[in-house]
């Protein structure tokens, strides 16, 4: 069997372009104008775009410093001899809670790890 | 009016859609040929409208990291993409004009009268090249779309498919290879 030299069939790739069928300029352009009159343009400087992990992250940290106030508020059932949890639901999906007790500070730290959200980002 | 494109670009930042126009009229045909890649020669047109209407939006807001071309192909595959989606139908990554009925693979000449590979005319050649192409899977086919017939660099093209460059170049290899079996196995 001959070996089909690819400059050949490269050659023959270049012929594949296929057929045009653009708006002429002037019509595509007049269509352009009329519609970017209806589009402002953004600013030069867009606003600033905290990216989904760091938003994430900064939430989790957030709830988690919360419950752990809650906690050791008493928030959530903690006695006199340290911090009780009775019950606990973290609604957003998760693969683990810690619970930590804190003894210096007699406080209980919750910890939710991998908390994520709809869309199935994560922190 | 026919100024230099870096100027043509200030002004267009700054509002000046004379000045976006013909500093994005000659990319024109080449964000037209992608289209046609990405969604068919029938819904191009709409592509390229699209493209060149977030690419106004957007233009201040271009930062030069990337070439104005680059910038602009990413733009036309996002489009594309939102075409695709809204009409819930999958890319037309067929070559145009292509039949399948008529598979020129199907009618190469008889054994007796075939010439070898190197000898074939170049229309024979051409017909079974887009047959062969059409047999190829669509990202292969699209990857030596763009960079033979469409002559986009590799930073193009992954801008195009939505991939890096070493995908690009392995999708390119892959499908050369490919290309060619289907051709010799056809001869």
């Amino acid at each position: 069997m001959s070996r089909l030299p690819w400059r050949k069939i490269e050659t023959s790739l270049r012929t594949e372009r296929p057929e045009s069928g653009m708006k002429p300029a002037d019509a595509f352009w007049s269509d352009f104008k009329a519609r970017a009159r209806l589009c402002n343009q953004d600013s030069p400087v867009g606003s600033v775009r905290v990216p989904m992990f760091l938003r994430w992250g900064l939430a989790t940290t957030c709830a988690a410093a919360l419950l752990a106030v809650v906690v050791t508020q008493g928030g959530l059932g903690s006695t006199e001899g340290g911090s009780h949890i009775k019950s606990l639901e973290v609604v957003a999906s998760h693969s683990a809670v810690m619970i930590i007790e804190d003894e210096p500070t007699e406080s209980t730290i919750l910890w939710i790890v991998d908390m994520s959200l709809d869309r199935g980002e994560s922190t | 009016m026919s100024g230099k494109p870096d100027v043509l670009l200030e002004q267009a930042k700054n509002g000046d859609v004379d000045a976006f126009a013909e500093l994005f009229e000659n990319l024109r045909p080449s964000v037209h040929a992608v289209a046609c890649r990405l969604v068919g020669t029938a819904d191009a047109d709409d592509v390229v409208m699209d493209t060149y209407l977030k690419a106004w939006k957007a233009l201040p807001r271009f930062g030069e990291r990337a070439s104005l071309k680059t910038w602009l192909y990413r733009i036309t595959r996002n489009c594309g993409l939102d075409l695709i989606r809204s009409r819930s139908r999958r890319p037309a990554f067929v070559l145009q004009g292509n039949d399948e009925r008529e598979n020129p693979l199907e009618n190469l000449p008889d054994e007796t009268q075939r010439l070898p590979g190197e000898d074939l005319e170049r229309d024979e050649l051409v017909d079974c090249v887009k047959a062969a192409m059409s047999r190829l899977p669509p990202k292969h086919r699209l990857a030596l779309q763009l960079r033979f017939t469409d002559d986009l660099s590799y930073g193009e093209m992954a801008a195009v498919m939505g991939v890096s460059i070493g995908t690009v170049m392995s999708r390119l290899f892959n499908g050369k290879r490919k290309l060619r079996k289907i051709l010799e196995e056809a001869e």
